[in-house]
């Protein structure tokens, strides 16, 4: 079985050479992921295992998208924190008319 | 614990090689479009932590040797095009690769027509 | 697994696909933006990182830029020993410019008129990121990660950038432990330009290998 991130070769449309200024919540989330890293929880292999494991219709989300996805399932697999406590803590900014990325 | 691989490394560059030809599952390095190459080591990186171990939280260790391997884009790719020379260079650790002259299956065929 | 669809790849090997598409509802258009916070949040709060953590990583990203790398290029178009050193051991060499190479090594490859090199990490998005910053889009897209390794020339052609028949292209796939700089042709009519000069025209893209450095347009700018 090859995995969702196992691409080389694969048939792809033609390049859209596009790039912008990445958005302040994914900068804040590689930041925090950087955070981990340099506190010894998490390493780099396990947070690209993690972005391999993710269901195909997940891993097509985006790029900024699966690394949320990832870091959150690494997160709850090393018992820092669970999914159910970050949805509520959404759902808790929102109903406090949430920022984002502050 | 140093960490250090136990062994010197097996190959030199110049040396060709044949990418185990596997789909273990778990965390792999190696791409599914390179097993079952032939390739010659372009040189000697180093040794590395191991990332199928470090994916799943233990330290992998004792580190793995590292190589760059050279493979002819025209013997990966069926249809390549583009020139006889054109090269594609990727990282192996060690035990991805099997000497050339070792007895070895043919590349794997594809399932599908 | 009954939801599973099992699609074949042109090696013949199974793809996953699921129709479940079930995680987070992300039926709002904030929810990954609200879920940063929420998890910067939880885990200062619970002592997992400290906010500095988190202000220490931004700020590293904000010192990366591509500007590092076009001034790497730039001191090896005009120094050739530093250039032997860079493409000996790319690590060592960026010493001398205060940059650490973190938890990578650095290996840079030359081109020139007989050889092109470009630069894809086909499993995720490896990125030489303390030289060059943070990655492209197109650099992170599927598109450019499935068909730089098999059509590399086709590719280069999208971006403007069509090669001689008889330079070789080489591509790296960069898939372990190593990050790569290339290092583009110096431009003709750039005799005696400074580096400083000579950095303006190292582009990002000229450093992944996608197009050549920029053409000096007039006499350098002093």
């Amino acid at each position: 079985m090859v995995g969702v991130h196992d691409i080389g070769g694969l048939p792809a449309g033609p390049m859209i050479i596009e790039d912008h200024e990445m958005e302040p919540w994914f900068k804040l989330l590689n930041a925090i992921a950087g955070a981990m890293r340099s506190r010894g929880h998490t390493t780099i292999h396990e947070m690209r295992r993690c972005l391999e494991s993710l269901p195909q219709g997940v891993y097509d989300r985006g790029y900024a998208e699966r690394w949320s996805e990832a870091v959150c399932d690494l997160l709850e697999e090393k018992g820092l924190l669970t999914k159910a406590e970050v949805l509520e803590r959404i759902a808790e900014m929102r109903a406090a008319g949430g920022g984002g990325a502050s | 614990m140093t960490g250090e691989p136990l062994t010197d490394p097996i190959f030199k560059t110049g040396d060709q090689v044949r990418i185990h030809d596997s789909n273990p599952p778990g965390h792999r390095r190696t791409p599914d479009y390179i097993k079952g190459k032939i390739g010659v080591i372009e040189r000697y990186c180093g040794a590395f932590v191991n990332p199928e171990e470090s994916a799943y939280g233990f330290d992998g260790l004792p580190k793995k040797h590292l190589y760059r391997v050279r493979f002819d884009q025209t013997h990966i790719w069926d249809k390549y095009d583009g020139n006889a020379s054109d090269t594609l260079d990727l990282e192996m650790y060690e035990h991805w690769l099997r000497p050339i002259n070792a007895a070895a299956p043919e590349p794997r065929k594809a399932i599908v027509q | 697994m009954s939801d599973k669809q099992v699609e074949l790849n042109e090696h013949g090997h199974e793809l996953l696909a699921w129709s479940d598409d079930s995680r987070h509802d992300v039926d709002e258009a904030d929810h990954y933006v609200l879920m940063a916070d929420a998890i910067r949040d939880l885990l200062i709060e619970k002592g997992v990182i400290k906010a500095g953590d988190v202000r220490e990583q931004l700020e590293f990203m904000d010192s990366r830029s591509e500007d590092m790398g076009a001034r790497i290029v730039a001191r090896a178009w005009a120094n050739p020993d530093f250039k032997e050193r860079l493409l000996a051991n790319g690590t060592e060499a960026i010493k001398e410019f205060d940059i650490p190479m973190l938890d990578a090594e650095l290996v840079v490859v030359e081109n020139t008129n007989e050889f092109h090199n470009m630069v894809v990490c086909t499993l995720c998005s490896c990125y030489p990121r303390t030289i060059l910053g943070m990655p492209p889009d197109w650099y992170k897209s599927k598109t450019y990660r499935s068909r730089s390794v098999n059509e590399p020339r086709a590719v280069l052609k999208e971006f403007g950038t069509d090669l001689a028949d008889d330079v070789a292209v080489r591509v790296h796939d960069s898939n372990a432990d190593m990050r790569y700089l290339v290092l583009p042709l110096r431009p003709e009519g750039t005799d005696g330009w400074s580096e400083p000069e000579l950095a303006k025209l190292v582009s990002r893209d000229s450093m992944i290998g996608v197009s050549p450095a920029t053409e000096p347009a007039t006499e350098p700018e002093t």
